[in-house]
């Protein structure tokens, strides 16, 4: 039997709405129009993103590896990254999971646990998100429409409670897409070239841009 | 073993030798995850890669790259985390290069180890006054580079003080 597809938006009926009162809107009170509302469980905003992290049952989830590198914070966001691996592993039922591992290595090759590298101008926060990505996250109609970000502002992106969820959503994104493109699981090596933009480059520099996160990676295997 | 031809390195920027007495390279110190070398400036190239075949969202993505010439003639690789658009890119260059230029010793600071053995790359570089020489495919990740007159890049921080800082410099 094919699953069915819960609903993720209403559309809300005219309402009337309180506002502060103005020249314009004396009583205090407007008329909304008619619009849509995404369903709960379809989106996260900053408060129920404090909230999941807050209420989370951390029992039996895996965390990263600890006290494999030297970077100065290296330890510091791991129950962050474990907590929103978990989740989205859960929220997409992802098999193979999404190793929180891979996340770890991640953020140690983007910033070294930086939580806002000024240095580079074009991407943000401590897993180095684009204004595309951040714009693809928010995007109601866009290809994680299934599951998006809402009222995220840009500054946003320099806290890790916010960048990091943000990072694993994209993380399962594109792992669903290097999935597509292979037509079998993908490694962690190339679940990373996806997010970097590699995975189908045939040049040498694909091997050379994935060799601080391998690095990375490996040690945190022992390998 | 192929060298890189002129066309191949068409981003290549070479820093050359200024008010150096000789050629040296040391590993400073090294600890279980953190590399400092100690370089004259004669031994690093600079490079600006263009990365062809790339999909992300970042206009003319490029990776960069330090190659330095070490003890044994074989060339190991310091390189950037994550991707730069050109313009973040070529900005380090100008702003490591007057490092080099600037300073006597060259201290370079990246994370990860050299104690994988060494493997003989096809890939080599050519170092002005030195020779041509291949990749032995020791890596480490760029952190920091500063010289003993002050001169200071990190590769998130870029020249803001402190610098160096967090890991390095490695206490001894």
């Amino acid at each position: 039997m094919a699953k069915k597809e819960r609903k993720k938006v209403v559309i809300v009926r005219e309402h009337p709405m309180h506002v502060p009162v103005s020249q314009k809107n004396p009583t205090g009170i407007t008329v909304r129009d008619r619009h849509p509302r995404r369903l709960k469980g379809t989106y996260l905003d900053r408060e129920e993103i404090e909230s999941v992290f807050k209420t989370y049952d951390r029992k039996g989830i895996t965390f990263p590896a600890p006290k494999k590198f030297e970077y100065k914070n290296s330890d510091k966001y791991d129950e962050l990254i474990a907590v929103w691996t978990d989740y989205f592993n859960k929220k997409f039922e992802a098999n193979p999971p999404l190793d929180p591992d891979v996340v770890k290595a991640l953020i140690a090759s983007e910033s070294g646990f930086r939580e806002d590298p000024p240095e580079n101008k074009i991407a943000f926060g401590i897993a180095q998100i684009t204004p595309e990505t951040f714009k693809a996250l928010q995007d109601p109609k866009g290809e994680v429409k299934d599951f998006i970000f809402n009222n995220i502002r840009k500054k946003d992106l320099k806290d890790p409670n916010i960048n990091i969820p943000m990072a694993v959503r994209w993380l399962h994104r594109k792992k669903r897409l290097a999935e597509g493109k292979l037509g079998r699981s993908a490694t962690a090596e190339e679940i990373i070239l996806e997010y970097k933009g590699l995975l189908k480059s045939k040049s040498d520099e694909k091997k050379r841009a994935l060799k601080n996160f391998k690095e990375n990676y490996d040690k945190l295997k022992n390998k | 073993m192929t060298s890189l031809k002129i066309n191949d390195l068409l981003f290549l920027s070479v820093v050359f030798l200024v008010g150096c007495a000789s050629s040296s390279y040391k590993v400073d110190i090294q600890t279980e995850g953190r590399t400092q070398l100690l370089v004259s400036s004669d031994r690093v190239i600079l490079e600006c890669d263009y990365l062809t075949g790339y999909t992300g969202d970042i206009k003319e993505a490029h990776l960069f790259l330090m190659h330095v010439l070490d003890e044994s003639k074989t060339v190991l690789t310091v390189s950037q985390g994550n991707i730069l658009g050109k313009e973040d890119c070529f900005r380090r260059i100008n702003k490591i290069g007057k490092i080099m230029k600037s300073g006597y010793k060259i201290f370079i600071g990246g994370m990860g180890n050299l104690d994988k053995p060494r493997e003989t790359q096809q890939r080599s570089y050519s170092f002005p006054g030195l020779g041509q020489f291949p990749e032995n495919g020791r890596a480490l990740q760029f952190m920091t580079v500063w010289n003993d007159k002050g001169g200071c890049y990190n590769a998130y921080s870029g020249d803001q003080k402190p610098c160096p800082s967090d890991e390095f410099p490695i206490e001894k």
